[in-house]
């Protein structure tokens, strides 16, 4: 009984501390949309209602976000079926490589297509020179621009989630369908695509939702063509608060209509997949249709991992050196040695490192504490945990930003206020709001596979909950968390939707260095930072790798 | 003679939700005695090796050990080995130290102690090995090792075969019937397998619907079966639905008029006229070329030839069905045979009949 007194109290403590964290900024600003020197009153709200713009903002992120679903789709479940159902040479390299980007920080995504199809860059330029043409044929610009960089950044959830999908189904059932006479067609249709829907319904969601938080590609592609991300930090620059407050409040209760529609895919998918059996039988290609698939594969790939290419070559372009020339004249060092000589150039990488580590440990002790107070625990204080857990991951980091802007700017502790904004801990902390979800739900994850025999076998055999915790859940967490940890850092490390709207030059992270990079036509210098984020990812996903096979 | 109890569980009852899954247990078990505890799936068996283990807490009743009240203690601090039913063998620690865990020894005793709980199941030298790469035999002998080494006061095996293939099973039954005789420890096995409980166990406890039915040697259970419930589950058996006729006599009607056979009383005070149901063995009866005055006629639906004796499924007239042991060739199917108890054959047992 007093063992399970003390573990609602910590239960308690956690949620308040969670909830002080996750919930009460996004309040504190809500209220504040709803909030004028007279009281309460919707004259902000009638404000943003008035201006079509909003309006044009709020409808271009809906179906810039729908057609990024649609384009991801098309692109990752043909790529699914083909890595999961078919055999060929390369197949094991290549279908880890087409995995790549979910752990690319999404800047980085975006300056290496920059670098690419941008009005100078390699494939503009190659095209340009292939027809001998004036200009540039074509402006990465606009919603084309966008929708590009989704497909790119998007397609592996569809990519996942179909191989996932394929590789758990129950071989049987294919079998069963051929030994009813249905041809692959038709068994196509009826058997694999049905069973498939729940996995990818869920991606469908994920994508949308990605796509709907996305800012650094509306940012540097969008212009004038502003979706809600852009607009929100467009108002909050501009320094028009109660917009930038409701248009925040806006967005966040759109994430939160894709997180409740998330939750419900999700219980259904548990539902269909419980199924266990034969293993679906990989189809052996032979002839021409394994050299043809596997061409179009290796293709695919080299697509994928062009952009990779051209940031690490064009770290090594010294600035103002390549003008007209359809390849760089010249490649050297220089870059990387301004970068690692210069103090204030190492000043980025020194700040996001240490703001990154500090969030991913409070992050990592947080997650992990929620999620086996949680488990243990049960019942609705459990729930509540769980759901402060996944809050941040659903909310685009654009509401944070604002949110924490918005709460942390008075100094008013008996609100559960304090003045950070401008201080170095303002970003440590959104960092880790933005990383909970992804050490705690890693953490709940591993903690649901573990066998609960094997914590009442070390308990019969006399370890107390110390040393059960020690010996047996921690070591046996381990991967899922670091995994979880790893990416919580990338993502610390790369992070630009938050930092552009909270940083101050003291703190400023890597992402505005490569920023500001751009702006002085230092690509160099940026690509060099971007290759740093894109190696700490690569790294990242490594573990994350390691961890899944657990 | 059984011996002075040494684990005595009196009056356990656990409840799940609205739903009683143990009702007022008691059961007391001699020192270094093996009982198996045998039911249906549901029956509480699990729960009950559960509440030993104490990973679950009794809502009423005690458990004594040795006189010492168990249920009060965390199960760190019960001194209860346990082998699980798929092992729990801890998967990122090797099989040396999967048997070290409940060890607080200095290392070099730890280490000795290893070896010789190791040796002691036939895996000598197994330390380094991992636990992913043995076969099912070994980790059950390693989870037995693990649960055996740190010198337990009580023994609980869940299901403890259940997780081999059929092949090994029989050869790991008797190899852990061996040694659970040789450490002598107390022992308390759950199963659901009739053949298990008989070979492994010294006494027998029937469990069925959360209640405790019978405990005996496997003797007793099968030829003087207390309950309809062990009747039915341990052996095999008819079921024939009669009228008490006093002096141990039922009436059958099959259809054909009045039969009366002769059978063992169970319940207290039977009266004449009252229901009752007979529970006849395949064995007590016997098929008879001519109608008898305690013949039941019918005809052979299903013959089953299981090697040393034939089952011989047999429809009575009026649709009952009852099971016959005979020689292979005392009947073709579709045969109109009549049945009658075999002389030599122990009794059918007479049950009350329980209101439907």
């Amino acid at each position: 009984m007093t063992r399970r007194r003390a573990l609602t109290l910590a239960a308690a403590a956690l949620a308040v501390l969670l909830a002080w964290l996750v919930g009460w900024p996004l309040l504190v600003t809500f209220g504040e949309a709803l909030g004028g020197p007279g009281g309460w009153t919707l004259a902000h709200l009638r404000a943003f209602a008035a201006r079509p713009d909003e309006w044009l903002a709020l409808w271009r992120s809906l179906w810039t976000s729908a057609a990024s679903v649609a384009l991801a789709a098309a692109v990752g479940v043909p790529l699914g079926f083909a890595f999961e159902r078919a055999d060929f040479p390369g197949r094991r390299f290549l279908g880890a490589a087409a995995a790549l980007p979910v752990a690319l920080p999404p800047l980085v995504g975006v300056i290496a297509f920059l670098f690419l199809f941008g009005e100078s860059g390699f494939a503009t330029r190659a095209v340009q020179a292939a027809l001998g043409l004036a200009a540039p044929p074509w402006r990465l610009a606009g919603p084309g621009a966008i929708l590009l960089v989704h497909t790119y950044s998007f397609y592996v959830f569809f990519y996942l989630f179909t191989r996932a999908a394929l590789a758990r189904m129950d071989g049987s059932l294919l079998e069963a369908a051929a030994s009813l006479g249905a041809g692959r067609l038709r068994t196509l249709w009826h058997v694999t695509l049905p069973l498939l829907r729940p996995a990818l319904s869920t991606a469908a969601l994920l994508t949308f939702m990605t796509a709907l938080a996305s800012f650094s590609a509306p940012y540097l592609f969008g212009g004038s063509f502003r979706v809600m991300t852009t607009q929100i930090v467009a108002s909050k620059l501009n320094g028009d608060d109660a917009l930038a407050q409701v248009e925040t409040v806006t967005l966040a209760a759109l994430a939160l209509l894709g997180l409740a529609a998330m939750r419900r895919a999700d219980r259904r998918a548990e539902r269909v997949t419980g199924t266990r059996g034969v293993p679906p039988r990989r189809r052996r290609l032979a002839g021409p249709a394994r050299w043809a698939v596997g061409g179009l594969a290796v293709l695919a790939a080299a697509f994928l991992l062009l952009p990779h290419a051209v940031l690490v070559l064009l770290s090594f372009v010294p600035p103002f050196t390549w003008t007209a020339e359809p390849f760089p004249p010249v490649l050297d060092l220089g870059n990387w040695r301004t970068l690692f000589s210069s103090a204030e150039r190492l000043r980025p990488i020194a700040n996001s490192l240490w703001m990154a580590t500090a969030a991913t440990a409070a992050a990592l002790a947080l997650g992990l504490a929620a999620a086996l107070v949680a488990r243990r625990r049960g019942g609705r204080l459990a729930t509540l945990l769980e759901g402060l857990l996944a809050v941040p991951w659903a909310l685009p980091g654009t509401v944070f930003a604002v949110a924490l802007a918005v709460a942390m700017s008075v100094n008013a502790p008996w609100q559960g206020r304090f003045l950070l904004i401008g201080t170095p801990l303002i970003l440590p902390l959104a960092y880790l709001v933005r990383g909970l979800p992804l050490t705690g739900r890693a953490a709940l994850a591993g903690l649901r596979q573990l066998d609960p025999a094997l914590e009442e076998a070390a308990a019969s055999l006399g370890a107390g909950t110390f040393r059960r915790l020690r010996r047996i859940t921690l070591p046996l967490l381990r991967p899922a968390v670091a995994a979880g940890a790893a990416l919580a850092f990338v993502t610390a490390l790369g992070d630009f939707v938050t930092s552009i709207v909270l940083y101050t030059f003291e703190t400023r992270p890597i992402a505005i260095e490569i920023l500001s990079g751009l702006r002085l036509q230092e690509l160099g210098l940026a690509a060099a930072y971007g290759v740093l984020l894109m190696a700490a990812s690569a790294g990242a996903f490594a573990l994350r790798g390691e961890g899944r096979e657990l | 003679m059984t011996p002075p109890p040494f684990l005595v569980l009196d009056g356990l009852s656990k409840r799940f939700g609205g739903h009683t899954v143990l009702d007022g247990v008691a059961l007391a078990v001699g020192r270094g005695e093996v009982l198996a505890l045998l039911g249906p799936s549901g029956s509480g068996k699990t729960t009950l090796l559960r509440l030993l283990a104490g990973f679950e807490t009794p809502d009423a009743g005690r458990i004594l050990v040795d006189g010492e009240r168990l249920d009060p203690l965390p199960p760190a601090r019960r001194n209860v080995g346990m082998v699980f039913q798929h092992y729990a063998l801890f998967p990122h620690l090797s099989v040396g130290e999967n048997v070290a865990f409940g060890l607080r020894l200095p290392r070099a005793e730890a280490a000795a102690r290893v070896a010789a709980a190791l040796a002691s199941v036939d895996l000598p030298g197994f330390e380094d090995r991992r636990v992913g790469e043995i076969s099912g035999g070994q980790q059950q002998r390693v989870a037995l090792a693990r649960a055996l080494a740190p010198e337990p006061r009580l023994l609980l095996l869940d299901e403890p075969l259940s997780n081999l293939d059929p092949s090994l099973r029989e050869r790991t039954r008797r190899e852990l019937r061996r040694a659970l005789a040789r450490v002598g420890i107390t022992t308390v096995l759950v199963t659901h397998e009739q053949e298990e409980a008989f070979h492994l166990g010294d006494r027998v406890a029937v469990l069925g619907g959360g209640r405790l039915h019978q405990v005996g040697t496997p003797e007793e259970l099968y030829e003087r079966p207390a309950t309809r419930f062990v009747a039915g589950f341990v052996g095999r058996a008819s079921v024939l639905p009669g009228t008490f006729a006093g002096a141990e006599r039922v009436r059958i009607e099959a259809g054909e008029g009045e039969v009366f056979w002769v059978g063992e009383e169970t319940a207290e005070g039977l009266a004449p006229g009252e229901a009752v149901e007979l529970l006849v063995r395949p064995e007590s009866l016997e098929l008879r070329p001519a109608r008898g005055p305690d013949a039941l006629s019918g005809r052979v639906v299903e013959r089953r030839y299981a090697g040393q004796g034939t089952y011989y499924t047999v429809a009575l007239a009026n649709g009952w069905e009852v099971e016959v042991l005979s020689g292979p060739h005392a009947a073709a199917a579709g045969e109109t045979v009549h049945v009658g108890p075999r002389a030599d054959a122990s009794l059918p047992r007479i049950f009350r009949r329980e209101a439907a």
